[in-house]
């Protein structure tokens, strides 16, 4: 009876077993294949460079997809390692599309001074999404001077509003005034200081009624910034009425009770 | 054929665990619950301890590789045990994942043998729990074992 039993548990254990080797081999579909490739790639993050370098090479050498190519180009930005960071570069100017892209952001993330100054020849001779990315890879990594020396040799409109935008997002005011100092101001660098919440040039600019335009951006920059204080000032300053009203309703944007206390005032003293 | 082949496997297989059953149960003459230690053979770094409750582990202290290294539990001393018997008692309870599957791992990885390498590779080939197939990947990853990188190499290109 004893063995009989265990019989038929065997039978019933090899057949569960089998039925779950039947699954297993299912399992290895493309995708759980893939799945397992980028787990064995982020656990490379702690291993030794000499023993993570080899293999993260062979991924990129081989016929992997964009996602697993990916993930292995962030592991090369973790390699403390100068082959890892020749390796990213030569993705970064041989490969194309997304992957090419994908490897300029992790020489951002990456951090490393030398490369990254080699990502300027790349801004240089690269397309839009090329320049795109190394201004991307510039912002993560916090260089705000390399951002500067692309928007003062920047020649055309587009590519200086792109790099101004990036340090405006770095908050980086000191190089944006430098900007204006160097190229003279535009539209879009009077956006930069709204956007890095430069109140003091945006105020100066305010201020100085010799361009119109420039002054009406001026406020409007104030308004994105918030600063209602600023246009108050600037309301009780002036006796342009065109220019009050600019204000007011630049004023009337902002979430404080600035223009209520205006209005307060104003009907004060007509009583 | 190749379903014969999975048959006899399983039949292998199935056979390795009633023979690994029988002997499991003393495999450390570990005999009731309490803190239990042993100092695994070659590896003078390597002592753990196990807290048994219910007749499983529920805590692990490694003091000579731990982190923030703990003053180790007054622990029933199993003497010294050689590697592979202590790897075969830990890895028991890597599956189904629980809290201490984190712990067992660890533990087995840090006996840094083939066979240690071997079974965290196990776990990560048939495992079907995502979290130990992960850290199982993790422990291979930062070992020192040529092995270990061997089968990384191999998931990697996709030849395993």
């Amino acid at each position: 009876m004893h063995s009989r039993l265990k019989l038929i548990l065997t039978l019933m254990t090899l057949a569960a077993t089998a039925g779950s080797f039947a699954q297993s081999e299912s399992s290895q579909s493309a995708d759980a294949r893939e799945e397992l490739k980028l787990a064995a790639l982020e656990a490379l993050i702690t291993a030794p460079a000499d023993r993570a370098l080899p293999l993260v090479t062979r991924v990129l050498a081989g016929n992997n997809s964009d996602e697993v190519k990916s993930r292995a180009l962030f592991i090369l930005s973790q390699i403390d390692d100068p082959q890892a960071q020749t390796q990213l570069l030569d993705v970064a100017r041989q490969s194309s599309g997304e992957l090419r892209e994908e490897a300029i952001r992790m020489i951002g993330i990456g951090g490393d001074p030398a490369t990254l100054a080699q990502l300027t020849g790349l801004y240089t001779s690269g397309d839009a999404e090329v320049r795109d990315a190394v201004l991307e890879a510039y912002l993560i990594a916090g260089d705000s001077d390399a951002i500067f020396q692309i928007a003062t040799a920047a020649d055309n409109e587009e590519d200086f509003s792109a790099a101004v935008e990036m340090l405006a997002a770095m908050g980086a005011n000191d190089e944006l005034r430098m900007l204006r100092e160097k190229v003279g101001l535009s539209e879009s660098l009077i956006e930069a200081y709204a956007i890095s919440g430069d109140i003091e040039s945006l105020r100066a600019l305010a201020r100085d009624g010799s361009d119109p335009e420039q002054q009406e951006n001026a406020i409007d920059g104030l308004m994105i910034a918030g600063d209602d204080e600023g246009l108050l000032q600037l309301y009780r300053a002036t006796d342009d009425v065109e220019l009050k009203r600019k204000l007011l309703e630049a004023l009337s944007t902002t979430s404080s009770d600035t223009l209520l206390e205006l209005i307060d005032e104003a009907l004060a003293d007509d009583q | 054929m190749k379903s014969l082949l999975h048959l006899v496997f399983a039949a292998l297989l199935f056979a390795a665990c009633i023979s690994s059953e029988s002997h499991s149960s003393d495999l450390l003459r570990i005999t009731g619950d309490g803190w239990y230690m042993w100092q695994v053979e070659g590896n003078d770094d390597l002592e753990i301890h196990a807290l048994i409750e219910s007749g499983q582990p529920t805590e692990f202290v490694l003091p000579g590789i731990q982190c923030g290294r703990r003053t180790p539990p007054d622990s029933a001393d199993l003497g010294v045990i050689a590697a592979d018997e202590s790897i075969a008692w830990l890895q028991r309870y890597i599956a189904p994942r629980s809290a201490v599957s984190s712990e067992v791992m660890a533990a087995i990885a840090a006996h840094a043998t083939d066979s240690a390498v071997d079974v965290l590779a196990d776990v990560v080939r048939f495992g079907h729990d995502r979290h130990n197939r992960e850290e199982a990947l993790f422990w291979l990853a930062n070992s020192d074992s040529d092995v270990a990188f061997e089968f990384i190499d191999r998931l990697l290109t996709g030849s395993d």
